[in-house]
Order: C-alpha cells, then structure tokens, then sequence
C-alpha cells in the first residue's frame, strides 16, 4: 500500500514538474549533491543510495548520451568505448567544482 | 642570539609533528590542482581532435545531457 501511494504521488510530481525540462536542473543538482557522478567512461552513475527520480534520470542520460557517441564512433569509424572517454575529458573540464568524478581504476575524486 | 636560535629551529621542527597529530585520518580533501586523470584514450591524434571537437558541440548543445 505504501508503495504503491508512493508511486502515485512521484508520478504526480513528474507529472507537474514535466519530467523532461526538468532533466538539466536535476542532473545538475544531483550532480551538485554528490547523489551522481560523472565516469570516465562518459557515463553518469548514482554515487550515493539514490531516490528513483535519480535513477530515472541516469538511466535517461545514459541512453541519451549513447545514441550520441554511438553516432559518433559510426561516423569515425572508431570503438563507442574510447568515443566516451573523450566526450568524459570534456565533461569533466566543464563541470563546476565540487562535483564527484569516477575514474578508470574505480575511485571517485571531487573536481 | 647563538643561544636562542638553535631552540627555535627546534620549535619550528616540533610545529609539523603538532600539526600532524591534529590532522583526522579520514581526509575528503578536494585536490588543489585540477585533477589530470588518465582516460586510457587509443585513438589517432587526428580523430581525437575531431572527437573533441563534436564533444564540445554537443556538450553545448545538450545543456540537459552534459
């Protein structure tokens, strides 16, 4: 019962913030609280035990950002994995500070 | 004077020891220098620097992405 009033009412939230414009400040807040961090793969991942909305959101980043480097490993004839390590180098020189950042031997380092 | 200064290059010698002891274990200390990480990329300098060209754009043009 708890979870199902639960659901009800995150739905009803993401149907009242509508769930896509909302995409960019979450990312960012989430980002900004330590809940995500951003990999060296290129990817985004839940650092700290996460709400739903958190994993929602990486989930659709996630796939999002594949379609892109997928699009770009085609168009450069090259593996999809090295495509998101670039697109990582320029993430993480973006991101403001104070922002988690995985790398390739597993540990997180604050920007 | 000959008297005093070897006593104070003693006390400044203790001073990093003080400081030491007082410094938790457990530091989540963000680095001062930006942080170089190596990304293991294997790619031709040329594509590389098309990559990082289209990443910039994107990155740019995906505000809600990146």
């Amino acid at each position: 019962m708890i979870r199902r009033a639960t659901l009800i009412v995150m739905l009803a939230l993401i149907a009242a913030l509508g769930a896509t414009p909302a995409l960019a400040a979450d990312l960012d807040s989430l980002r900004a609280s330590g809940v995500i961090a951003e990999r060296y793969d290129g990817f985004v991942e839940i650092r700290q035990s996460g709400s739903a909305e958190a994993r929602e959101i990486v989930e659709e980043v996630n796939a999002k950002r594949r379609e892109i480097y997928h699009k770009r490993a085609e168009s450069q004839d090259v593996p999809v994995d090295q495509v998101g390590r670039v697109y990582a180098k320029q993430i993480l020189e973006k991101l403001p500070e104070g922002v988690w950042f995985r790398t390739p031997d597993g540990e997180y380092v604050q920007k | 004077m000959s008297r005093i200064v070897p006593v104070r290059i003693a006390a400044a010698a203790l001073v990093p020891l003080f400081v030491a002891a007082c410094t938790p274990t457990v530091q989540m200390r963000a680095p001062e220098e930006p942080i170089t990480i190596n990304l293991n990329v294997k790619l031709d300098a040329e594509v590389r620097v098309k990559l990082e060209e289209k990443a910039e754009q994107d990155i740019a043009q995906n505000p809600d992405l990146f």
